[in-house]
């Protein structure tokens, strides 16, 4: 990993947000010293070129007066009046062909003939040190005399004092500049360190939620605005996983339940039988009575894993398209055996086409065929009708007889979920079959709902509906094998 | 008829070996892909069992390895139920696919329609059991020259009893046979669809054909069981 990242995770939000805010204003406060030290700087120069270039002009019209060579120590006075005044001035003149000073005011003028040989132009500058260490701007030109002869001189500006100028003000920058930043780093910190002190609240709850504990959530309005939408989130994913963690406890539960007696039986009646010496006719009957148990949980497994992994196993699925009123055709057929027992009429209505798998749509109608001809009063006619609707293709199952309680609609979908406990395990329902109804429409895009209607005395009409996406969009919305016939 | 197994999980292969050779096959075992292989290629086998997950080399290497020496009928088992895997066997040769867990009548039907396959079997127009008589293009059935009369699905499960004779025959597969219901139905149709068969044509003879086999299915046979 990259160590700054390291660091970064390692600080603290409000130290994080902090050094960001010192960062910047590290980099800011540094441009701002940095250009105020060139435009300082920058000014100096400018003023000290404008005086030596004054300077200049005057020298040469002194130059121009005086006429030769000759005559330029005479009238040395005269360009020590143009000096006075100007104690960092220092002029010199020097004989151009013999490179020896006619004149010069100080011992630095004399340093500035060296600093500035072959410098003719008139116009540049430069800079240079002297033997004391001082900084020094100079201007060299060459004037030609009157008589024709030739003369150079150089201005010098000693330029103590403007570094001394920017020596302070890179001082004062320095000194000022952490001092600036200290505060910086303080003020973002304890801002930071306010606005995530609402973040704790977070932490609090994340802390004391737990698989056991998950009632508590937070209260959105009291918080700033940009945790408000985390707050809510937050609290609606521990309302999802309150509901996933109810459901999976109970689940897990019922399972052990429904696992547990059957195997209570087999386990009870199989020790009962090796109690004692038994005659083979009565270990027979106890072997037969324990492959049915053994047969009922294998299946009671096998719908569990279908529950859990039909989404994987959907995929391997092939999806054709079917006339539901004949699957419905072929299931009651089947049924018809023990709708028959009762005395019971099944009739079905209708035609629709529906992109479907073949044996969970058989599956789906068994489960609920089979449910509706259990809970039919005897003698009555369970009712099948297929119909395709403007969004939707439509099977819906119809029974008359007891009803639901509108208390237990919502979930009879539920596994392991039954009405009437005892009457349908009597009746050898796993409780999963419903379960296993909605899982399959879930898997065609598609759901199911229940009405049950309740006119006398919990008698009336109770009424399931598959349905599933529209015909020919279904084809094309869902990817894999399609098998056509 | 001689079969070999090829599964590694002992217990189901010992109890596997037991009921084939109790339903009159002899049958050796390997519990590994290689001894699997080594065996059904040296051996004179009829049928191979093979389990697709072997330790070593799985069942499917073998089956691809076999396929390139022997058209010897192959019936893979899996405890995986994946379309793909069973497509996978079928591409490289396998005959029948079962998945586990499976009942063992179903393996003993599946073992037993491999073995005729190769067979000719002529279609007999007129089925016996002892007393019984069914005739496939008459749709009648009678019993003593007395005639039963049977729905069309009645007559279709009779049929299905006589043609396999002496076959226990599970729920599962008499649903799919029947009533082309090829799922498990967690219902009793099977169950009430017999009892009204033996209604028609065992209760009013001495003899009776149809039996239960509890747990594992129904059997028609004239011995009683």
């Amino acid at each position: 990993m990259h160590p700054l990242r390291l660091i970064g995770n390692k600080l603290s939000l409000s130290a994080r947000l902090a050094a960001i805010s010192a960062a910047i204003g590290f980099v800011v406060v540094a441009v701002a010293v940095a250009v105020g030290y060139f435009a300082l700087s920058h000014q100096l120069d400018r003023r000290t070129l404008v005086e030596l270039q004054g300077k200049q002009q005057l020298v040469r019209h002194l130059l121009a007066e005086i006429g030769s060579a000759k005559t330029v120590p005479d009238n040395a006075y005269r360009f020590g009046d143009l000096l006075i005044m100007h104690a960092d001035l220092h002029l010199a003149v020097v004989d151009n062909g013999n490179g020896k000073a006619i004149i010069s005011f100080s011992p630095l003028a004399l340093q500035s003939i060296s600093c500035c040989a072959g410098k003719v132009d008139g116009n540049a500058v430069t800079n240079w040190r002297s033997q004391e260490g001082d900084t020094f701007t100079s201007l060299a030109d060459t004037w030609t005399l009157a008589n024709g002869d030739t003369l150079r001189f150089v201005l010098s500006q000693n330029r103590i004092n403007d570094d001394l100028l920017l020596q302070g003000y890179m001082k004062a920058a320095l000194i000022g500049m952490p001092l600036l930043l200290g505060l910086v780093l303080m003020g973002a910190w304890v801002v930071a360190r306010t606005g995530l002190a609402q973040l704790s609240r977070f932490k609090k709850l994340a802390r004391e939620s737990s698989s056991v504990s998950l009632a508590q959530r937070l209260v959105p309005h009291d918080l700033p605005l940009e945790l408000r939408d985390l707050a809510i989130e937050f609290n609606a994913m521990l309302d999802r996983i309150d509901t996933g963690i109810t459901q999976l406890n109970q689940f897990s539960g019922d399972l052990a339940h429904e696992m547990r007696t059957p195997i209570g039986i087999l386990l009870g009646r199989t020790q009962v039988a090796l109690s004692r010496p038994r005659a083979a006719d009565e270990l027979v009957s106890v072997l037969e009575a324990d492959v049915e148990d053994l047969d009922r949980l294998s299946r009671l497994i096998t719908d569990m894993l279908f529950l859990a992994r039909a989404e994987n196993e959907a995929e391997e699925m092939p999806f054709e398209p079917l006339a539901m009123d004949q699957e419905a055709q072929l299931v009651a057929e089947f049924l018809g055996v023990i709708a028959a027992e009762r005395e019971i009429s099944i009739e079905i209505d209708g035609t629709a086409m529906v992109h479907a798998n073949k044996i969970l749509l058989q599956r789906a109608i068994t489960n609920l065929l089979a449910n509706a001809i259990r809970h039919a009063a005897a003698n009555s006619t369970v009712r099948i009708a297929t119909r395709r609707k403007s969004k939707a293709v439509e099977l819906s199952v119809e029974n008359v007889g007891a009803t639901i309680p509108a208390k237990d609609l919502g979930r009879v979908f539920d596994r392991f979920y039954r009405v009437d406990e005892s009457r349908v395990r009597h009746a050898g329902g796993s409780g999963l079959g419903l379960s296993i109804v909605k899982t399959i429409m879930r898997l065609h895009g598609g759901g199911v709902d229940v009405v049950s209607d309740g006119r006398v005395e919990n008698q009336g009409v109770t009424r399931f509906t598959l349905s599933f996406p529209d015909f020919p969009s279904t084809a094309a919305s869902r990817v894999g094998p399609v098998s056509t016939t | 008829m001689k079969i070999l197994i090829v599964e590694d999980e002992k217990r189901a292969a010992e109890y596997l070996r037991q009921g084939l050779t109790e339903n009159g096959f002899s049958v050796e075992t390997a519990l590994n892909g290689t001894d699997g292989l080594h065996l059904a290629m040296s051996g004179d086998h009829d049928l191979v069992i093979l389990d697709v997950m072997l330790p070593g080399i799985d069942g499917f290497a073998v089956l691809s390895a076999l396929r390139t020496a022997k058209q010897i009928p192959v019936l893979m088992l899996t405890a995986r139920g994946q379309t793909g895997d069973k497509v996978k066997g079928f591409e490289l040769g396998a005959d029948d696919y079962l998945v586990k867990p499976f009942q063992f009548p179903e393996l003993l039907a599946r073992v037993r329609a491999l073995l005729k396959r190769g067979q000719s079997t002529t279609p007999e127009n007129i089925l016996r059991v002892a007393d019984l008589e069914i005739d496939q293009i008459k749709h009648r059935a009678t019993r003593t020259g007395h005639s039963i009369e049977l729905s069309a699905k009645e007559f279709a499960l009779l049929t299905l009893l006589a043609r396999r004779a002496g076959e226990v025959l599970s729920r599962t597969e008499i649903a799919s046979l029947v009533w082309d219901i090829n799922f498990d139905s967690d219902t009793n149709v099977v169950e009430v669809a017999i009892r009204r068969l033996r209604v028609k044509v065992d209760e009013p003879f001495e003899t009776k054909l149809i039996h239960t086999v509890r747990g594992v299915g129904y059997v028609l046979d004239a011995q009683a069981r």
